[in-house]
């Protein structure tokens, strides 16, 4: 029974108890789903979890507002969605608290914990330094996942940051780690201060923001898919990584949203294709090992033979149109396992699309997520044959770029052999 | 005297009468059992009961004679109900002063056996399966009604909602970072850097499976945090290799993960010294009377402005009243069974005769005190006309008052302004109205906000 959980060996009394503040408001169904939604558009796993329980304690924050003072508004858009960037998909991507959400003179930023475990808070600079995040209130709340409910549990002031602030230290990943005693534990102090406290009581200061780069714009192009696998902190520094956060324009085509799918070309063993590769225009070829109508695709088999490359019987490839303005060209993708190792085989070449004008020059680029494994160019097309080949076992995936005439360059979205939709 | 050491408490049942109250009952048949059965134990004080209840629980299952084996689960499910109690009773004297309740509120869920030989088939007490579902091969029957008391679904309801949350391993687990355990594993608990680092490696290779699950299964069916499936655990073991090339058997993973839960566990208790639970007025019976504290230096900015606007103060309590009030009606009135009505009385009851939260409950069809302070929330009652009050007193006043412009002369204010409604004598805030001393002749809480909220219900009464 592969369901059934693993028994433990004698009964270690497994229930603790955690004793909040306050009682804790009940999350509606709605909330729970889109919550989940928007963790759709995460593409690092760790990040994903973490913008779940922000949008539960945004949600839950708002819930817990509107229940004790209705006066008390969360200004919110045509999805009854209040500006909190958590909403935004590509910025949450960097960024997993809830910035931005605007109580009536007010702007408030949500820390969210799932159990409060530690005797420190951390927090992303990013919320307290940045102008476009900055709050006068910092509230953390707590979310018992299991449960559907959140608490409020505290919070401090934009004011005792400053004062403070000289205490703090950087961690690698863009954080603070605040000690718990800077918040104040009673959520009605929050509510009073909301209410009752003058708008201009605490004062936001006035940041400089940094225009990025020309080198830093280069290096967020060429890194992108690494983007994809590691967090930003691994691949920015501390300076880089608040600048792109301060420019929305770059975290939005950073962070494509909705993430592109993986082809799965797994699937074209089994004479089926998947509904992205379908999307983009990708055809089947017919099998037995495409012999047979195929005369553009028999010219390239012919050339890879005589380069060495054997196409076993078993394989099965998928080719589709590559357009720009002037030119097009076809892209074909071969696969098969290889049978020693549950290791695939993913084999590109590049040739003419029926009756159009083939670009004159072609520059192939395969990487992977951690860095580049193949690039070539081709400056006369019909001296030779652009092709690629890579293998990689099930977890991996491939990025293909085709460049063609040095100026128009395609992005295809990855290659995998059994990617989790 | 029924102490739980005591060897009685294997024919004494430990239930609830009709009125809710706990009883101690001596059911004949189980003591006769008893008495034939270990006649030795009976001479002693105290009894050995692992062994007891082992034997007690092997001829419980025989299969033969039915009569003996019943009356041997009497014992039993006597011995449960004082293990029941002992469990709610240490939950209420480590919660309960602090989150408004006792145990008697939490025994109403969890002891509900009547004490009959012959259980019906309707409805099965909790010892009943309690009883059905021990494996005396995994552990002590103790550790088992602990953790079922505990897991019970309405008493976890009922504790959750005063703030008392009970959390598994599994969550636990969920809900830290590898960034926080390497850092407590390390600083705390002084681990090895090489094995800091894989126990980082193996939560998060948790994390990659147990959390891509859950966040599955919010899509169709949701289940509490149960220990990770053996196919969950195989695919943690596939991440972790395939990240770090370490191999880790399912078991192990399983162990080490308990391990960590473990030792989050205490660090956490540990660690608890920050948090403070505010005390809530809801479960006192009376209004505590608050002393006249001498006002200090900074005090006095507060309260030379309340005085000043006094007139303005009282305008804005009363409108202050007024609305808080309405917009809580009007959220009882939309619910599936309105209860607007039932608020208007209890707090009538509360404020203007006086009467306990115990003695209003039946009076408006409740059973238990709880439910009452649950629909009253006169903490944030109180909290919202106060705070409403005192924002309704600053867009009144002609030269905006400095005390709104700072957070912690704002928090001083608030809490003068508390001190002035709760007190019990005349005070600072003097006031012009006489009618508002009506005539009633129950009259303990005469605190300038029970008086002003009576005055407003009276009103709202001889409107209908």
């Amino acid at each position: 029974m592969i369901d059934q959980p693993v028994p433990l060996p004698g009964f270690p009394d497994l229930l603790d108890w955690r004793s909040l503040n306050t009682t804790p408001t009940q999350l509606a169904p709605e909330h729970i789903q889109q919550a989940v939604s928007l963790s759709r558009s995460i593409y690092l796993s760790d990040q994903r979890w973490q913008v779940y329980l922000s949008a539960l304690g945004v949600l839950g924050f708002e819930q817990w507002l509107g229940e004790r003072d209705p006066d008390l508004m969360v200004q919110q858009n045509s999805q009854s969605q209040s500006g909190a960037s958590i909403w935004q998909p590509s910025l949450a991507n960097l960024l997993s608290v809830g910035c931005n959400i605007q109580v009536g003179a007010f702007k408030v930023c949500l820390i969210t914990v799932g159990s409060l475990l530690d005797d420190q808070v951390n927090v992303p600079i990013a919320a307290l330094n940045l102008p476009d995040f900055a709050a006068h209130f910092y509230v953390l709340m707590q979310v018992l996942e299991e449960e559907e409910q959140v608490a409020v549990t505290g919070f401090f002031t934009y004011e005792h940051y400053r004062q403070h602030q000289t205490s703090l230290h950087i961690d690698r990943d863009w954080t603070y780690a605040l000690p718990f005693d800077w918040f104040n534990l009673d959520p009605q102090a929050l509510l009073l201060n909301l209410r009752c406290l003058q708008p201009d009581s605490i004062r936001l200061a006035a940041m400089d923001v940094t225009q990025p780069s020309v080198a830093l714009r280069q290096k967020l192009a060429s890194l992108r898919s690494q983007f994809y696998q590691q967090p930003a902190w691994e691949i920015l520094t501390v300076e880089e990584g608040m600048t792109l956060l301060s420019n929305p324009d770059l975290v939005n085509s950073l962070y494509v949203s909705p993430p592109p799918q993986a082809i799965n070309v797994g699937l074209w063993l089994r004479n089926q294709i998947d509904s992205v590769a379908q999307e983009l225009g990708w055809q089947l070829m017919p099998s037995p090992a495409m012999r047979s109508l195929r005369e553009d695709f028999d010219t390239i088999r012919l050339s890879l033979e005589q380069q060495g490359v054997q196409i076993p019987p078993s394989a099965r490839g998928a080719y589709r149109v590559l357009r720009s303005q002037q030119t097009s060209l076809r892209l074909y993708a071969l696969t098969w396992l290889l049978s020693e190792s549950s290791e695939w085989m993913l084999l590109i070449a590049l040739g003419g699309d029926l009756d159009a004008q083939m670009p004159t020059s072609l520059q192939l680029e395969v990487r992977d997520e951690m860095q580049p494994l193949f690039a070539q160019s081709l400056d006369q097309v019909d001296r030779g044959l652009l092709y690629a080949q890579v293998v990689g076992d099930r977890s991996e995936h491939f990025w293909v770029t085709v460049t063609a005439n040095q100026e128009t360059v395609f992005e295809l979205p990855p290659f995998g052999f059994e990617t989790v939709s | 005297m029924n102490s739980v050491n005591s060897v009685s408490k294997y024919w004494q049942l430990v239930k609830l009468d009709f009125a809710g109250k706990r009883r101690v009952e001596m059911i004949i048949s189980a003591k006769t059992y008893f008495h034939q059965h270990f006649p030795d134990w009976i001479e002693q004080g105290e009894v050995p009961d692992a062994i007891v209840v082992r034997q007690l629980w092997q001829h419980s299952q025989e299969p033969n004679n039915t009569h003996e084996s019943s009356l041997a689960q009497l014992c039993l499910r006597c011995y449960l109900s004082h293990q029941i109690e002992q469990v709610c009773r240490r939950l209420s004297a480590t919660f309960g002063s602090l989150n408004g309740f006792t145990t008697s509120d939490l025994l109403c869920f969890v002891l509900d056996d009547d004490g009959q030989l012959g259980q019906t088939r309707d409805y099965r007490s909790l010892s009943a399966t309690i009883l059905q579902t021990f494996n005396p091969d995994k552990g002590s029957l103790k550790a088992w009604v602990s953790r079922q008391v505990k897991q019970h679904p309405d008493l976890k309801q009922f504790l959750l909602q005063q703030g008392v949350y009970l959390i598994s391993d599994w969550a636990i687990l969920n809900d830290t970072t590898a960034k926080q355990l390497r850092r407590i594993l390390a600083e705390t608990y002084h681990f090895a850097t090489v094995e800091v680092e894989e126990l980082g490696e193996l939560l998060q290779s948790f994390h990659a499976v147990y959390r891509h699950d859950r966040l599955q299964q919010r899509l169709t069916k949701v289940r509490p945090c149960q220990p990770p499936t053996p196919d969950q655990l195989s695919r943690i073991s596939k991440d972790l290799h395939s990240r770090t090339g370490h191999t880790l058997t399912p078991e192990a993973i399983s162990r080490q993960l308990t391990t960590i839960a473990h030792r989050l566990r205490s660090y956490r208790i540990a660690a608890q010294g920050g948090l403070v639970a505010s005390i809530s007025y809801d479960q006192s019976d009376i209004q505590p009377m608050i002393d006249r504290i001498q006002p200090d230096q900074e005090d006095e900015e507060q309260i030379e402005f309340l005085k000043f606007y006094q007139s303005q103060f009282l305008e804005s309590l009363d409108r202050a009243i007024a609305d808080v009030i309405s917009r809580a009606i009007a959220i009882l009135q939309k619910k599936r069974t309105p209860s607007d009505h039932l608020f208007v009385t209890a707090l009538a009851l509360f404020h203007c005769q006086g009467q306990a939260m115990g003695d209003i409950a039946p009076q408006i069809g409740f059973k238990k005190q709880y439910e009452v302070t649950r629909l009253l929330k006169l903490n944030d009652l109180r909290t919202d006309i106060r705070q409403t009050s005192l924002l309704m007193l600053r867009d009144r006043v002609l030269d905006r008052a400095k005390l709104y412009t700072d957070v912690d002369r704002l928090q001083r204010l608030d809490q003068q302004v508390d001190l002035i409604l709760n007190e019990q004598l005349t005070s600072v805030i003097e006031e012009a109205e006489s009618e508002a001393r009506s005539p009633v002749r129950n009259q303990p809480l005469r605190s300038l906000f029970a008086r002003r909220l009576c005055h407003h219900l009276a009103l709202r009464k001889s409107h209908l």
